[in-house]
């Protein structure tokens, strides 16, 4: 037997060529850009955690105080990291992210056949944070959302929004109706296709459909409500919390001075949102952010939000000039000397309405928003007033005005929107985004807290809850009208009453809120009585005005866990 | 017992033949100590490889990944071929490789990652092409029975069929697809010869490659990388047909 040295050389050329096999496959990747679709298909699953880990990490960090309201999680966690097509604020293509919860272990709720939540978030300024990812203390909506529903059996989705987290969008399309609620349904669209192909392929869609959401997601929830309910598509029931639905009135409080706290930051997102869907929110066509802003601010702040910068600390963007902390309009307010001037004013100390102490905050030096655009805006809202804002100002936080048939014969337009389309460009846009053009058609709870500081409560689920019912839209407000009402309004500070199945939600609100005030009395009297030894009438007042401040900058994110929780309970009855 | 011995089951029965040979080295340099050696310049080499790997991996490295993560590589043992070229009365070329191996990837570092299993997972499969051209430098004379060499050359590493498990996707968070480079690296060894009669002969080495790759994996995307330093260590047993 003879091989010849060359043959030996062909036996390793043609072991070479054989090598070149194929890698074992990942995801496919489909190229489509079409709405809805997946960019991998199964998503990347970012960290599984079974019940018991899950359970371990809620209770060893900041989250332990939520534990007792949300539950020991009964299924582990799949946190699956989706990429998928949507829509801007043009109707551009946008490559997007967001997550899917899907529940895993072998408590019968786990597996299976399981109802979908579709979640909306807050307001995000940090561009950066992706909710699917639980690894990140940033995320701490995303880690709440887990353990109030995907650890109790409910799929979750969730997007992170145009402009964040992977998203290349150079703006995120704030408050824009079309928009948003087309991102939510493209997220429910890609986590039904990716359901079935995750690494627990065991749970699946049982056909349910919840949508909830709070603060800016608690809009963008109610929008996606109304889009799904126009596209005849299935919504078993939707939670609304702490949202800024009626968006003409909100802005038309704002701009005649009842401005709420972190306006600084949601207006310019809210501007730079409308500009670029409608090229008018400066003004009008042809009006730039130099025309909006004061001159310190106009040069950056279109692109400044949201931002991987923070926003607060040594470097942050406030501490670097770009952005005023709290003063969104001038303590030196424009005189017209017109009628409109008292519409322009500070609001006044008024103990009647203690939240005017913070609405005052507002306004200050080093303001973000030049004093022609409010007169420009209130000039239009005072020809062209927004209804519900009007009567509920004559009517209900006032002593009822005897001139205005609103409030003693409430009628269909009584906490309506504007008669007609506002002029100016800024109030158009937030006339054409407020959803005072919808009625629900399936169950909804609408949930806050009335003293919230940042989304004014009267002025949004206040005057949304009130225009659906002289829509003839059933609301209750009490439990005993629970079962016959479409909608509920749960206010965490009052209640439903007797028989309220939220009181032990709205026992752990006050409490919440009453930790914050000795927290900030505390720390206050404390530095007082350092700064003035032996001073205790001082550090008493001292420690009060901490203790308000304190309940003030916390309030609207306190709330969110407990409305979580008054949500969860009632989408337990579907 | 080697009067005994023909061309097929020589082939054909590597490793026992060897063990059995082992035991009759003294009556087998007795024997054939006078011979004079065939002029061959081929000879054909049948055996086996028990690779060791030393394994010295960077922790991985990408998005979501926690720290201390880490692999190791399961030992393994594959037939293997050579052919040698005398050159000249000391020198030989020597172009040897195995039947490509698989290869199990264990995970090393945390138990688990999330709640996925890890730590001593089999997380991933691959098949070596690993060919090495060595030039060996045999000491004493050609007629000799007893032969030690001492050889150094290249090592050309291609990996292939590379699969991640089930483990492996777990733990990666999903369907991954690896990549490792191919690798060029020196390689040694020491080895000796016994010439067992005529046209046969048995042979025991240890090679020490060098071994580098990159490694990627890419799970939906999302892209992990490290180096990896396999640097196997080899004993091979074999027998030779010289030709």
């Amino acid at each position: 037997m003879k091989i010849s040295p060359l043959r030996i050389g062909l036996f390793f050329s043609f072991a070479l060529l054989a090598a070149c096999g194929s890698d074992s496959p990942t995801a496919t990747m489909p190229t489509s850009t079409a709405r809805g679709t997946l960019v991998e298909n199964p998503p990347f699953r970012i960290a599984s955690l079974d019940a018991a880990a899950l359970g371990a990490q809620l209770s060893a960090g900041a989250f332990a105080p939520f534990l007792p309201l949300t539950g020991t999680p009964v299924c582990g966690v799949d946190f699956n990291y989706m990429h998928y097509w949507t829509v801007g604020g043009t109707g551009e293509a946008e490559k997007v992210s967001g997550a899917l919860m899907v529940p895993t272990g072998s408590a019968p709720q786990c597996s299976g056949p399981r109802p979908i939540l579709l979640y909306a978030h807050g307001t995000q300024v940090d561009k950066t944070v992706n909710i699917a990812d639980p690894t990140n203390p940033s995320n701490q909506e995303g880690v709440l959302i887990a353990a109030m529903f995907a650890a109790q059996g409910y799929i979750v989705v969730a997007p992170n929004y145009v402009g964040y987290d992977s998203s290349s969008a150079s703006y995120h399309p704030y408050l824009n109706e079309d928009a948003q609620s087309k991102d939510m349904i493209d997220a429910l669209s890609a986590a039904r296709g990716a359901l079935g192909n995750v690494l627990a392929n065991t749970t699946t869609d049982n056909g349910k459909l919840f949508i909830t959401g709070y603060s800016q997601g608690g809009y963008v929830a109610m929008a996606t409500n109304k889009a799904m309910q126009a596209a005849r598509m299935t919504v078993t029931a939707a939670g609304m919390m702490s949202g800024p639905y009626a968006l003409e009135a909100f802005g038309d409080s704002a701009f005649t001075g009842h401005v709420s706290l972190y306006s600084t930051l949601f207006y310019p997102m809210l501007a730079t949102s409308y500009e670029r869907a409608y090229g008018n929110a400066y003004g009008g066509p042809g009006a730039t952010a130099a025309d909006f802003y004061e001159p310190a601010y106009a040069a950056t702040i279109e692109a400044l939000l949201p931002s991987a910068t923070p926003v607060d600390g040594p470097n942050g963007l406030i501490a670097q000039g770009k952005i005023p902390p709290l003063a969104l309009f001038s303590s030196n307010t424009p005189v017209t000397g017109t009628p409109l001037d008292a519409y322009l004013a500070i609001p006044p100390l008024d103990p009647n309405h203690p939240e005017n102490a913070i609405f005052r905050l507002g306004f200050g030096p080093g303001n973000l928003v030049q004093n022609s655009v409010r007169v420009a805006y209130v000039s239009d809202a005072a020809l062209n007033p927004d209804i519900g804002l009007q009567t509920l100002s004559d009517c209900i936080l006032q002593a009822p005005d005897p001139n205005n048939p609103n409030c003693t014969h409430p009628g269909p337009s009584s906490y309506g929107p504007a008669v007609t389309a506002p002029s100016y460009g800024l109030r158009d846009d937030l006339y054409l985004n407020d959803l005072r053009n919808w009625i629900p058609a399936s169950p909804l709870l609408l949930c806050g807290g009335a003293q919230d500081p940042v989304v004014t409560f009267p002025v949004n689920t206040g005057i949304m809850s009130l225009w659906w019912q002289t829509q003839g839209v059933p609301v209750a407000r009490t439990a005993a009208a629970l079962p016959t009402s479409l909608v509920a309004v749960l206010d965490l500070e009052s209640g439903l009453g007797a028989g309220d199945p939220y009181a032990p939600i709205e026992a752990g609100f006050q409490q919440a809120k009453a930790d914050l005030y000795a927290s900030g009395y505390q720390a206050a009297s404390e530095a007082w009585l350092a700064a003035n030894p032996g001073d205790a009438a001082g550090a008493d007042v001292a420690g009060q005005a901490g203790g308000q401040s304190a309940v003030a900058q916390n309030y609207h994110q306190t709330v969110e866990p407990f409305c979580q929780a008054a949500v969860r309970g009632y989408f337990s009855s579907f | 017992m080697a009067t005994t011995m023909n061309t097929r089951n020589s082939i054909t029965v590597g490793v026992v033949l060897l063990a059995t040979l082992a035991g009759t080295v003294a009556n087998a340099t007795d024997a054939y100590s006078s011979a004079t050696p065939p002029a061959f310049s081929n000879e054909l080499r049948v055996g086996v490889y028990f690779l060791q790997y030393h394994v010295s991996a960077d922790d991985l490295t990408g998005p979501y990944v926690p720290p201390g993560v880490n692999i190791d590589v399961n030992n393994v043992s594959t037939p293997y071929f050579a052919y040698t070229r005398r050159l000249a009365p000391h020198w030989v070329a020597q172009l040897a490789a195995g039947i490509p191996p698989k290869t199990e990837t264990v995970g090393k570092g945390p138990a688990t990652v999330g709640s996925v299993p890890f730590e001593g997972q089999v997380v991933s499969t691959a098949k070596w092409l690993s060919p090495s051209l060595l030039v060996n430098y045999v000491f004493r004379d050609e007629a000799g029975t007893w032969r030690p060499y001492l050889g150094v050359g290249i090592n050309y590493t291609k990996f292939y069929d590379l699969q991640s498990t089930a483990a492996g996707n777990a733990a990666n968070g999903g369907p991954t697809a690896i990549s490792l480079t191919s690798s060029v690296g020196p390689v040694v060894t020491a080895g000796v010869r016994w010439h067992i009669k005529d046209h046969w002969s048995a042979y025991a080495s240890y090679d020490y490659a060098m071994v580098n790759t990159d490694y990627t994996g890419n799970t939906a995307g999302v892209i992990r990388r490290t180096t990896i330093k396999f640097n196997p260590s080899t004993l091979v047993l074999s027998v030779g047909y010289a030709f």
